[in-house]
């Protein structure tokens, strides 16, 4: 009976390495271990053996079932296993072919730029204000020191509404509604359009500024040196050489342009950046504020001129054409 | 303003190359635009006497000359034919250079020797072109340097002068800034003027605090021919035209010392009773370029009887210039309120140097000085007499004859820039600039008198001179805590992040549109329009009253160029009656197939109105606002199509539209696949703050799904069914939504087949299928009655 069953085991290992199909490998499983498979004649057989050979017979016979079972179920897996490996390798798809769906969108650079600036100031903890592009003539030059017939109003050449409001010619009337409703300190930043009717090829009618303010007690020129190299040196990187030039502005005292060295085709040259400036004590005046316990620094930036340096833009009116083959490269 | 250095440097040492001048300038306030060097090429170029001029033996149009110049005569060939002998004329022997860089050497013209060229005016480089020679004045000494006497190379440095600044607008006024960068002595240069007991029986009153000092002398016995070279270059170099002695004297004092001065012919003055006052109606004058100009209320006038003769400050008049036969004048010299000058030159149109001077401050205690200048170069240049007896006519209690005087201590001032300036430093530089410092007391120079007010300013001119690189930076010590960002920033933050995620560019755009763009998107009345009253062009003349317009110009910029499949987004303003808004505009035109390329993927291609519904109901629920679209025919805008559009209302609020444009909206831009375009209004949004949301439970209990298969005729649409179904719907229905809509011959004609499914579940148990099947079949009925509806 050992040898039946060892032949079993022998014959059966060797007919399960043979096959190559799952398939087959079902038919085989019941051949091998079906009702009328050499196996089970054996075990049919074990109750005509001597008593004292059975238990170990039937010992043997079950361990030879759990043997050939596991060796169905390994030779199943690597079977899957195969199959399975076959597929994955004999993909056809050409996954080099275009994708299809959704096109990506794109932020205009005047955005983009925008948001720049800001987030580099929010970080100095300066809030970001807004106002109405259509001021009063108060908001935008008398508050600011400019009043009527003032030759500082020949720096602005101004659209008016024929009810004779303006559009704002910068984004520092935020500076005097701000002031008008809180009081100090007021750290705050403004970006927005503003319009100036002296359009020929390098200006264009309507362009952004970003104004910022920063009024508190023992504010001096020094901090708004300061806190304007800082600045300057996020947005352009650190090696870059940066001047302060006596200006004027009606509105700040003493006033300055700001210049920063800048490199291009290896010639190296001063390009004026912004302007800014200790808060002019009659604008104080106007919103209210004593300026004898108030001091406070201004500044303004033209954010066309900060895209078209960083992008190398050189000419303004692209970014209002809003040419698609412009604009998708943003 | 243009500044010869040959002229500053009549008054001024300048020891630095104009490199440093420009960069010191420059920091100080005073931006050098240009720095343009003329004749920088001439070289050797003299004056010489025609002494004869004889036939060329071969040639027509050639003559032989010869030129003295003081010591020998030299054999000139040339063909000019301006020339006379007894001619003093530029004359470039062998080795000169001209301006075009012509080196002259000897040679033979047609076989005459040839030793050198008389020079026109183009080839000293005074002029582009020129006709002939160079014709000099008699009294012009010969052999002398002629590039030197008529000043024909010289850096000319031009400034732009800031607002504030006036009293640089002359070259006295640049010496004496430049003295004070450089640490040079500077004085006004005296003047002497000697004059002469002429009587005359001029008069002047002045009737108005705009004209509180006003000065006449009587000038005669003039010789009105032309002014010296040096004087007519000088003037040339500046930008000023020569004319007449008398023209050109007063034109130099006014470069020279910032002062206008005005001649009135003295022969012209029918009266010789001269005033000053304010237009009270209105008067017409012609001035002295031959326009009639009528002057309003407030603008000065000067008269001669009751005669105008002069808009005070900015031009004289026709009726009493001077020409030239003039031989004796009445010279004015005056101050002027800046303010009235420039409100009378603003609305004449009218800017000339005179008026550009008077309006940003003259100096009143110069004013005679000026006036003396021009009388003693007329003395010197044209022979003239002039009459001790001068013409003054003053308010002596005017402001602006009063010493101004600041207090500020060096403490206040380093507390102020944050710098450590020492009281020397800070005196040093104020005594430069003409300021008298006694302690903390300080006297304003009487030329700085308009720009000077407070102490800051004194700050400014000290630090501005040092140089506000040496001051050291610093950061605020204060540290507020930071405000919160208008409310707007972020919501356009978040909408441009949305859109842009969703595939959509962002575009910037004008403001302004066209009065043709206004009418054919809205019906609004002329008088609510945002007109601007000095528009640059009729294409942007309107504030736009949404976004539509600039969004539509842009769809057909982008048609004719081949790319007629946009979709655009903008945040930005418009402008409707006298409320100023942030909107949001979406447009999308053309077709998306998404960049398919297989049939079935080809066959989603994006309806664009459902699509853009679609993004707008996607974008209000990130807002995480719950909007209703409706259609309402009444509030139909005009740009919209008829039948596709939708209004968004929130809380029943209108905050924006939704529609296909209007053909005929599209034809106004030749724009011809259709476009739909979203408009929200962005501020009214953020008065509507939604209520936080709240947590509700939800069942875990499974849910069942019934459809039903609707026929329904093409009147009836799926909002009319949804409207029957949610009414009668129960209450375990917790969605409801379309599965298969199709049109086909099987059904009745001009119908359509709807499927739509039910989910029923409940929050206390699993729905048995009798119970579901139970409510589904009421629903069904009370469809089939309700509506003209088949269930298939």
């Amino acid at each position: 009976m050992i040898d039946i069953l060892n032949s079993i085991k022998t014959d059966s290992i060797s007919k399960i390495n043979d096959i190559d199909s799952l398939h087959e490998l079902d038919q085989l499983k019941s051949f091998l271990l079906g009702k009328k498979s050499p196996l089970m004649d054996v075990l049919k057989e074990i109750p005509k053996i001597p008593a004292q050979d059975r238990p170990i017979i039937g010992k043997q016979a079950n361990q030879l079932k759990e043997d050939l079972t596991n060796c169905l179920n390994q030779k199943k897996q690597e079977l899957i296993n195969k199959e399975r490996d076959h597929f994955l390798n004999n993909n056809q798809t050409d996954i080099s072919l275009p994708t299809s769906g959704l096109p990506s969108g794109t932020y205009h650079p005047i955005t983009t730029v925008t948001r720049l600036i800001c987030s580099i100031l929010n970080r100095y903890g300066y809030a970001i204000k807004q106002g109405p592009n259509i001021e009063s003539d108060f908001n935008n030059f008398e508050a600011l020191n400019i009043a009527p017939n003032h030759p500082a109003r020949d720096m602005h050449d101004t659209f008016y509404l024929k009810n004779k409001r303006v559009l704002r010619t910068h984004t520092s009337p935020v500076q005097i509604r701000t002031m008008l409703m809180q009081e100090p300190p007021i750290k705050i930043i403004a970006p927005g359009k503003v319009y100036r009717c002296d359009a020929d090829t390098s200006h264009s009618p309507v362009f952004h500024q970003i104004e910022g303010l920063f009024v508190d007690k023992h504010i001096t020129f020094a901090d708004l040196k300061g806190t304007l190299e800082a600045f300057l040196q996020e947005l352009f990187g650190k090696n870059h050489a940066i001047r302060f030039r006596s200006s004027y502005f009606p509105f700040t005292e003493p006033s300055v342009e700001i210049d920063v060295s800048y490199t291009v085709n290896g010639k190296t040259s001063w390009l004026e950046i912004m302007g800014a400036g200790m808060v002019q004590r009659n604008v104080f005046r106007h919103v209210s504020y004593d300026p004898d316990s108030y001091t406070g620094f201004a500044f303004g930036l033209g954010i066309e001129r900060i895209a078209m340096i960083l992008y190398e833009i050189d000419n303004i009116r692209l970014f209002y054409e809003n040419d698609h083959r412009f604009l998708s490269q943003f | 303003m243009k500044f010869p250095l040959s002229w500053l440097r009549d008054y001024i040492k300048i020891d630095c190359s104009s490199e440093e001048l420009v960069d010191k300038l420059t920091m100080a306030g005073l931006e050098v635009e240009q720095v343009a060097t003329i004749g920088e090429s001439l070289s050797g170029i003299i004056t010489g006497r025609i002494d004869r001029i004889t036939k060329h033996p071969d040639a027509d149009k050639l003559v032989i000359t010869s030129v003295f110049d003081g010591k020998t005569h030299h054999q000139i060939v040339t063909g000019a034919s301006n020339i006379a002998e007894g001619d003093i004329v530029p004359v470039s022997l062998p080795g000169a250079v001209l301006a075009n860089g012509t080196k002259i050497k000897s040679t033979k013209l047609r076989g005459v020797q040839s030793d050198g060229m008389l020079c026109s005016e183009a080839e000293c480089g005074v002029a582009e072109h020129s006709a002939g020679i160079w014709i000099l004045s008699k009294d012009t000494p010969i052999g002398i340097d002629f590039i030197d006497y008529a000043i024909l190379y010289d850096v000319i440095l031009d400034i732009s002068i800031l607002p504030n600044r006036g009293d640089c607008q002359s070259i006295l006024g640049l010496a004496r800034e430049i003295a004070a960068l450089t640490g040079q002595p500077f004085s006004l240069p005296p003047v002497t003027l000697s004059e002469t007991a002429i009587d005359h029986n001029y008069s002047v009153k002045t009737h108005s605090e705009l004209c509180p000092l006003y000065l006449g002398r009587y000038i005669t016995s003039i010789t009105n021919t032309g002014a010296p070279l040096w004087m007519q270059r000088r003037l040339q170099l500046c930008g000023i035209r020569p004319i007449s002695m008398i023209v050109d004297i007063t034109n130099y004092v006014l470069l020279e010392t910032g002062h206008p001065l005005h001649a009135f012919d003295d022969q012209k003055c029918d009266q010789k009773s001269f005033s000053i006052s304010e237009v009270t109606e209105a008067t017409t004058i012609t001035t002295l370029d031959g326009q009639e100009r009528t002057l309003s209320s407030q603008q000065l006038l000067i008269l001669n009887d009751d005669n105008p003769v002069a808009i005070a400050g900015i031009m004289g008049g026709q009726n009493t210039d001077v020409s030239e036969s003039t031989h004796s004048i009445f010279l004015e010299a005056a101050y002027f309120d800046p303010t009235s000058i420039r409100r009378a030159a603003t609305s004449l149109g009218l800017r000339t140097e005179s008026s550009m001077r008077f309006e940003k401050g003259v100096c009143v205690d110069t004013v005679d000085y000026a006036s003396q200048r021009a009388a003693s170069l007329l003395v010197t240049y044209a022979g003239a007499s002039v009459s001790k007896n001068v013409i003054t006519a003053t308010l002596p209690k005017h402001p602006c004859f009063d010493t101004h005087t600041l207090t500020l201590s060096p403490d206040q001032l380093n507390t102020f820039l944050g710098s450590n300036f020492t009281s020397q430093q800070i005196e040093t530089v104020l005594t430069s600039l003409g300021f008298k410092v006694d302690n903390t007391l300080v006297t304003i120079p009487s030329w700085r008198a308009h720009d000077i007010k407070e102490w800051p300013c004194i700050a400014e001119e000290v630090a501005r001179l040092i140089g506000f690189d040496t001051i050291e930076s610093t950061l605020p010590h204060s540290l507020p805590i930071q405000d919160n960002d208008d409310p707007l920033v972020e919501l356009t933050k978040i909408t441009q992040d949305f859109f842009v995620a969703n595939g959509f560019n962002e575009v910037n755009t004008y403001p302004m549109i066209s009065e043709d763009d206004l009418n054919y998107i809205s019906e609004l009345k002329k008088d609510d329009w945002n007109e601007l009253a000095n528009p640059i062009s009729p294409q942007l003349a309107i504030m736009r009253p949404l976004l539509l317009p600039s969004l539509l110009s842009l769809i057909s910029y982008h048609s004719t160029r081949q790319l007629p499949n946009q979709v655009l987004f903008e945040v930005g303003r418009s402008f409707q009656n006298d409320v100023e808004i942030s909107s949001l505009g979406v447009v999308m035109s053309g077709k998306h197939d998404l960049g398919a390329y297989t049939e079935a993927h080809r066959a989603l291609e994006l309806d664009i109105f459902s699509t853009l519904t679609h993004t707008c109901k996607r974008f209000f629920n990130q807002l995480g606002l719950d909007i209703s679209l409706s259609h309402d025919s009444k509030s139909l805008a005009t740009w919209a199509h008829p039948h596709l559009n939708y209004t968004i209302s929130l809380n029943k609020m209108l905050i924006g539209s939704l529609a296909q444009v209007h053909p005929t909206v599209l034809d106004h831009y030749g724009i011809k696949d259709p476009v739909v375009y979203l408009d929200v209004n962005l501020t009214k949004l953020l008065t509507l703050q939604n209520s936080n949301s709240i947590y509700r439970p939800f069942s875990r209990f499974p849910s069942t799904r019934r459809d039903i298969a609707l026929c329904v005729p093409d009147t009836l649409t799926f909002s009319d069914i949804m409207e029957v179904a949610t009414k009668f719907k129960h209450k375990t229905v917790i969605k409801t939504g379309v599965f298969d809509v199709f049109e086909s011959e099987s059904l009745a004609p001009y119908s359509r087949s709807i499927g739509i499914y039910f989910i029923y579940q409940s929050m206390t148990e699993t729905l048995s299928d009798e119970i579901v099947n139970k409510n589904h079949q009421r629903l069904c009925d009370r469809l089939t009655e309700s509506l003209p509806v088949q269930i298939r």
